[in-house]
């Protein structure tokens, strides 16, 4: 393997590499593992001494190699970090397809490709439940928002039409888009997954027709924009697709419906703070609009110690959970940690996974700090 | 014998040991790429690593490995250029970045007592949280450790690393209050003692002991940081401001780059900060003292015929001042030598930089740091390791840099084990001092060998200085020969 594992895009990075180690000391499974081997600093000395034929990975090697490569959220702080401007994240996963070529890659996350290719989703749920949770809904209308034409398609994400933890997050949005007289619809079992944890199990060719899939029916509804919740759903929509159509994010979309005076929100008191989302912050760049709307409620907005291009990943990203959910549990609980320490009231975030996982960590920690998404927070202020 | 790793079992967990060599690998090498003809002449992989976690466990291995006579190679993150962190002759890399605790401030917030292994940047935050700053830190802080750079040898033994608010509080040598050490012989000791100083341990490459605890001085932070950003058409006008500079006003930091670096930036696409040579300065302390001190550097720069730039861009290059390899972009590779000189002969120095680069036929990109009386000089020029021969044999011009500044009565900067050859020049009457320590504290010589005093090697044999340059030729021709291919 270790001939066929290349990052095509990134040979010339390898040698650019100063070996500084600004990733090692940002990185959240570094600072947890301690070993080289699990900084990305490490990674690429080792695919260079590879190159430069001063070690060929056995075969014990190169699964402890891999498993390294899968042990990551892909949350990018060790690319804000290195001051030579390797992008670290698509080095990554270039390295992920490489070691899938390879077929040297954790065993579960063929489980999740499985899934996607009889679910269309990678919860191995019957995707034709996959607005069920509308039905839950108090008064729901009749077509479960499921219509023939739209101008504006709400696109889910597997997480929030799936998971009971957090459908309280397209419910909100649900009610925010109702209440400002947005044209819009779900797509129902007509919405497949968006590609994401294909993408970033290094399997991007599975992912083809799913996106297409979704061009296709986003399409069908005469709908321009696509408006979801769902960080991985917007940055793939926004960077990985290959469409006409408007990319949004609910926290720009509520932004516009604000300036818009399509919703007018009641005063909140009290503080909170927010936590960047790294696919919504680090990899869409995405961090103003939702201080601006959290701003917009009233509400003291706190900063985490590092925020931004500098916040904390909670562990839920880059299919780390589906690969190692103890690894992943540990970042969450780390960040646990800082919101204890940081004395933080309220917990804002703009994802649904962020949500899943903190509140997960804080159950078991029996940290009494509520977990809302903007989305929440705006429906909350508008009644 | 029995083996060392099972040895070693007995001391530490499992998860803190690693004997493969995919692990090994990873801790066989520091900032530079080395040739890999010259790579031969080192055994710089370790036998094993360790990751120990506190000082009984440190104390324990040095017992061990003075029994069975295997060197001792410690290291926070390997942020240094001057392979004093590894190996020479194998044996056990010491991994000592995991040992990160701060300890707690004491003496009324004047000191506070560290680990070995945290990093510089963590410990500044820290401190800014509670109202405190450090006096210096080194320009890698987001990497390396406090240990790190108190043990690295900078402008030699008992003054070691030069870095930010160095110009105004000196160096690290006179930041530290105290220290814990493992001896080479397994005594943990608290210095300063009736028998040694801070300063016997500081800047020793880590040949004599391993520092388990540090402690270092704090301040209240400054009320008022403020920074600006100066161009100067000519190298003279700026050293000439430089000179003043260093004369009338206690700058905090300042470091400058000069137009030839600014050019390479431009085409590897890094952000560039103005054109011509570039000044920028940060002051702190009260609003007056900083005031009165800016009032002055802006008349400075006028005589010096500068032109300002703008706080905007000084705050820019402040917030960057821990990136001086985002160069390497352009390379891939760099070769670089640090080295100091007196503040009056910067000219003199950037006039041979610019000398050695038109010799060698590259462009010499200059950055500098302002010290209080000298300048911390890093000539860097960008080359492609990929291309064995050429790289090979481009690595003497790091030896040219060298010869500037011993011409100019500077001295390379950090010894280590690739400026071993310079040992004298860098340690000073002060090397027979170490001389002495390192023979009655290690004569097994187990600790970090064949650093910090001679430049040795695998064999046992220490390269003369005269070898430098000519070696790097011969093994360039060899490396045209095709010898070493794998």
């Amino acid at each position: 393997m270790t001939e066929k594992l290349t990052v095509d895009e990134f040979e010339r990075d390898l040698w650019v590499c100063a070996q500084c180690g600004y990733c090692k000391a940002v990185c959240e499974v570094a600072k947890e593992k301690r070993w080289e081997s699990f900084a990305p600093r490490g990674r690429i000395y080792l695919l260079k001494a590879m190159r430069r034929g001063e070690i060929k990975l056995d075969a014990e090697q190169e699964k402890k190699f891999s498993d390294h490569v899968f042990k990551c959220t892909l949350c990018a702080r060790c690319r804000t970090a290195c001051p030579v401007g390797i992008d670290i994240r698509a080095l990554q996963i270039e390295l992920r397809e490489s070691l899938v070529s390879a077929g040297q890659y954790p065993e579960n996350l063929n489980l999740m490709a499985d899934s996607m290719k009889q679910e269309n989703n990678p919860l191995n749920y019957p995707n034709d439940e996959r607005a069920a949770f509308v039905e839950y809904f108090d008064d729901p209308p009749d077509d479960l928002y499921q219509k023939e034409t739209a101008d504006v398609v709400y696109f889910v994400g597997c997480i929030s039409s799936f998971s009971p933890a957090v459908q309280s997050v397209p419910e909100a949005f649900i009610s925010v888009l109702e209440k400002a007289g947005v044209n819009f619809a779900i797509m129902g079992e007509n919405e497949w997954c968006c590609g994401y944890p294909l993408i970033a199990a290094g399997m991007k060719d599975k992912a083809e027709a799913l996106k297409a899939h979704n061009i296709e029916r986003v399409k069908k509804l005469g709908a321009r924009t696509v408006v979801t919740n769902c960080p991985s759903c917007y940055n793939t929509w926004a960077f990985e697709y290959d469409s006409d159509l408007e990319i949004v994010h609910s926290t720009q979309y509520i932004k516009r419906l604000i300036a818009d005076k399509k919703i007018k929100l009641n005063p909140l008191t009290g503080s909170a703070a927010y936590h960047d989302p790294c696919d919504l912050g680090r990899n869409s760049n995405v961090y103003e609009e939702p201080r601006e709307v959290i701003a917009a409620t009233g509400l003291d907005l706190m900063e985490f110690p590092e925020n931004r291009e500098q916040g904390y990943c909670c562990g839920g990203g880059g299919d780390l959970e589906a690969i190692d959910a103890d690894a992943a549990h540990q970042f969450s609980e780390v960040l646990a940690g800082i919101v204890q320490k940081a004395g933080v009231t309220e917990f804002i975030t703009a994802c649904q996974q962020c949500k899943r996982m903190m509140l997960s960590v804080f159950k078991e920690k029996e940290i009494k700090v509520p977990v809302r998404d903007i989305v929440e927070l705006v429906r909350d202020a508008m009644e | 014998m029995s083996d060392l790793t099972e040895d070693l079992r007995g001391i530490l967990e499992e998860d803190r040991i690693a004997s493969d060599v995919f692990e090994r690998l990873l801790y066989g090498h520091d900032l530079v790429s080395l040739p890999p003809l010259l790579a031969k002449v080192y055994k710089s992989l370790p036998d094993v690593v360790v990751r120990p976690g506190n000082a009984e466990q440190i104390a324990a291995i040095v017992r061990l490995a003075l029994k069975r006579k295997t060197p001792i190679v410690p290291r926070g993150s390997s942020t240094s250029p001057t392979g004093g962190s590894m190996p020479v002759f194998g044996g056990i890399a010491m991994d000592l970045s995991g040992m990160d605790r701060i300890l707690g401030l004491d003496d009324g917030e004047s000191t506070v007592q560290v680990e070995p292994g945290l990093i510089w940047e963590h410990l500044e935050r820290y401190l800014a949280g509670q109202g405190l700053a450090l006096n210096t830190y080194p320009t890698s802080a987001p990497s390396s450790t406090v240990a790190g750079w108190v043990a690295g040898s900078g402008l030699g033994y008992g003054v070691g690393g030069v870095g930010v608010g160095t110009s105004k509080y000196g160096p690290i040598a006179d930041n530290v209050t105290s220290l814990q050490v493992v001896l080479p012989s397994g005594e943990t000791v608290d210095i300063p003692s009736g028998d040694y100083a801070v300063g016997d341990f500081i800047g020793t490459d880590g040949i004599l002991g391993i520092i388990t605890r540090v402690g270092l001085k704090v301040r209240k932070q400054p009320a008022v940081v403020k920074s600006g950003a100066f161009a100067f058409e000519t190298v003279p006008d700026l050293c000439h401001a430089i000179d003043r500079l260093s004369q009338s006003v206690r700058v905090y930091f300042s470091e400058f780059e000069d137009r030839t670096l600014g050019e390479m930036k431009g085409s590897a696409d890094v952000p560039v900060h103005g054109s011509g040579n570039v000044l920028s300065v940060t002051l702190d302390g009260d609003e007056e003292t900083v005031s009165s001190d800016l009032s002055k550097l802006h008349q400075i720069v006028r005589e010096c015929n500068g032109q300002t730039l703008g706080e905007a861009l000084g705050e820019e290059i402040w917030t960057e001042r821990f990136n001086p390899l985002q160069i390497k972009r352009g390379g891939p590779s760099l070769l670089s030598s640090e080295f100091n000189v007196a503040t009056a002969r910067l000219n003199e120095a950037l006039a041979g930089l610019a000398r050695i680069g038109e010799k060698h036929r590259v462009q010499v990109g200059t950055l500098g740091i302002l010290l209080k009386d000298s300048v911390n000089l890093l000539p860097m020029v960008l080359n492609d390791e990929r291309k064995r021969f050429g790289y090979t044999l481009s690595v003497g011009i790091t030896k040219a840099f060298n010869d500037l500044a011993l011409e100019l009565n500077g001295t390379p900067y950090g010894v280590g084990l690739f400026n071993a050859f310079y040992s004298r020049e860098i340690h000073g009457a002060r090397l027979e001092k170490l001389k002495l320590l390192k023979k009655k504290l290690d004569p097994q010589n187990i600790m970090n060998p064949g650093k910090s005093m001679k430049h040795m090697t695998r064999y046992g044999i220490a390269l003369p200085r005269s070898l430098y340059g000519a070696t790097m030729r011969s093994f360039g021709m060899l490396e045209r020969l095709g010898v070493g291919k794998s």
